[in-house]
């Protein structure tokens, strides 16, 4: 699947690079944008002619975690795009809440590494 | 007695002696027995029944038992009448208790003679026993318990237990079950009462909330059942008082949890940071290998900064750990020291950006755990300059204090960022932040600040500001209120 826009959800630097980095280097000419927290994905996703591909998300952030954004963003947005969250939780009760958001097709473990292209086809087409 | 019938006495002693259902009899003044029904005849074994009439049969009791029947039948033979409740063991070996009434008349030919009529009351007796020893029971049991009338829902009796959960006093007088009970219970009771009715051996179970006669409540967790007390029918309420032990799983039950969200965050957020350095290592480990060493040297620098989140966290919960199991020990200090060394110590790990401003208004000896008080204000005016306003040319932080009885109160206002008014109710709790582009604290400083400033008899509180945050702490100098 071609990406053109993916926007990273996360309020550590560290990974908003890693991110960045990954994408880059699978797809150079991907557009990547990074916020610190579910509010400021709210307030950039209303940006008007702002419509990424791929929401990463992770879950742990100040302000709004992911899954409190993963509300707010289902009731306010009609149009839904594809949430992948990406998190360091080993608890499978976060997996099972964010699977119950029809937005949500993946749940992948940080560090986004090199095969996540590979593991992103194959939830975009499940 | 009203008595027209046109009947002999005969007549109508020939019908009493064959259907009357207890013992009839006819003794003379020598307390002989002149005529009995077939059922009083029947308590002899059979072959004495012949040589009851005409015999005073005294022989076949106890001394005791003789002694009484004489006694009854002179009290009947010259007042005219006896009644008594006697307990006879029977010449056919059963014993029995009785009623026995006797009433002494005069013949026709002048005699003096006895008629007795005796019903055996043994059941009843026992049942009345039985009655008496289960109201014993009650007034000497601390448990809840109710023995209600089914028809009407008048308590009957209640134990000592239930009468003092209720707040009822002693001769409480006549109570309706269903006032002790709130409207959801009562509810639920009615229709139990309903499923007794048409299945009374069957026990079923009821909780809620009971009311006392002032009207509060208590939790309640009941077995009820159907009987009968005295030939009456009914409902026994068994109840536990369960308040306590409820409030006792539910404190528990939030202690649980939070240590659950506890447990859960520390591992996360210990973990998160270690997850990324390896992955930034690593990723330098490829630049190095690819030769580009200056884009591999950033790349570690950033893993050593979230390596020092790691740190700072690990540091907090230690921290953490020491507020919870060391007691406070009380000295006497000097405020403007403390408040001077914290100002100084903040100088040299963030350096100058912030304008000190101190006006103590001559509070200055104080009672307190001298390391914890310097600890709270390290917190407050180290995230008064981590969230200051960077784009504001003058950033400056305020300490105040002021004495109000026992309380010493310290106000910490700056002109930095400041907390929105939605976030604020759950500024003090664990692992909470609310600037994520300005800092990346543990997220756990002012939920220790409130924890350390409530261990010392006092109290930490935002108060909203135009300018940037205020934080109030307040700490008792009466070392007693410490905990």
């Amino acid at each position: 699947m071609e990406l053109k826009q993916v926007l990273v959800v996360d309020d550590s630097e560290a990974d908003q690079f890693l991110n960045r980095y990954r994408l880059l280097e699978c797809q150079p000419d991907i557009q990547v944008r990074a916020v610190y927290d579910g509010l400021e994905a709210l307030e950039v996703l209303r940006t008007p002619g702002y419509k990424p591909d791929l929401i990463l998300l992770d879950i742990n952030m100040p302000r709004m975690n992911g899954f409190e954004f993963l509300e707010a963003y289902t009731q306010e947005f009609s149009e839904q795009i594809c949430v992948l969250m990406l998190s360091s939780s080993l608890v499978d009760s976060d997996r099972s809440r964010a699977e119950s958001f029809a937005a949500v097709r993946g749940f992948l473990r940080k560090p986004l590494n090199v095969s996540w292209p590979k593991l992103l086809s194959e939830m975009l087409s499940a | 007695m009203a008595w027209t019938a046109p009947l002999s006495d005969s007549d109508v002693l020939t019908l009493l002696m064959d259907h009357f259902p207890g013992f009839l009899f006819v003794k003379d003044e020598e307390y002989r027995i002149l005529a009995a029904n077939e059922r009083f005849l029947s308590i002899y074994p059979e072959e004495q029944r012949g040589s009851v009439i005409g015999t005073t049969t005294l022989e076949a009791y106890s001394e005791d038992q003789r002694t009484l029947f004489l006694a009854e039948d002179l009290k009947a033979l010259t007042i005219g009448e006896s009644e008594v409740v006697e307990q006879i063991d029977f010449p056919d070996g059963r014993t029995r208790t009785v009623l026995t009434k006797k009433v002494g008349k005069t013949g026709s030919d002048g005699e003096r003679y006895l008629i007795g009529a005796s019903v055996d009351i043994t059941e009843l007796e026992e049942t009345r026993s039985e009655a008496a020893q289960l109201w014993e029971l009650l007034d000497h049991t601390t448990a809840e318990i109710f023995i209600i009338d089914e028809k009407t829902l008048r308590v009957l009796r209640m134990s000592t237990g239930a009468r003092k959960n209720l707040g009822l006093p002693e001769g409480y007088g006549e109570l309706d079950f269903k006032s002790c009970l709130t409207p959801a219970l009562l509810e639920r009771f009615l229709l139990i009462r309903k499923s007794l009715a048409l299945e009374p051996g069957v026990r079923h179970s009821i909780s809620g909330a009971h009311q006392r006669v002032d009207g509060s409540e208590y939790e309640v967790e009941a077995q009820v059942l159907r009987g009968h007390v005295s030939s009456t029918d009914v409902i026994v309420v068994v109840a536990l008082d369960v308040h306590e032990a409820n409030e006792q799983r539910r404190t528990l039950s939030r202690q649980n949890d939070a240590l659950t969200e506890f447990a859960y965050r520390v591992s996360h957020d210990l973990r998160a940071p270690v997850v990324s350095s390896v992955a930034l290592v690593d990723l330098a480990v490829e630049l190095v290998d690819a030769g580009n060493a200056q884009q591999a040297r950033e790349l570690l620098v950033r893993a050593s900064q979230v390596l020092t989140q790691a740190e700072k966290l690990a540091e907090d919960l230690l921290m953490l750990t020491r507020i919870e199991q060391l007691s406070p020990q009380a000295e006497s200090a000097s405020l403007e020291a403390l408040v001077a060394e914290s100002i100084e110590r903040n100088r040299k790990l963030h350096g100058d950006i912030v304008d000190f401003q101190v006006d103590l208004a001559g509070v200055d000896a104080v009672t307190t755990d001298p390391k914890r008080l310097i600890w709270i204000v390290d917190n407050l005016l180290s995230n008064a300059i981590k969230y200051r306003d960077r784009s504001n040319d003058k950033c400056w932080v305020r300490v105040t204090a002021s004495r109000d009885g026992e309380h010493l109160e310290l106000r910490c206002q700056d002109n930095g960022l400041g907390v929105d008014l939605e976030y604020q109710p759950r500024l003090f709790n664990m692992f909470q932040r609310f600037h994520a582009r300005v800092a990346d604290g543990s997220g756990l400083g002012l939920f220790m600040v409130r924890r350390t400033a409530n261990m010392l008899g006092g109290e930490a509180r935002f108060e909203p500001s135009e300018l940037g945050a205020c934080f109030i702490i307040t700490v008792s100098e009466r070392i007693e209120r410490w905990s």
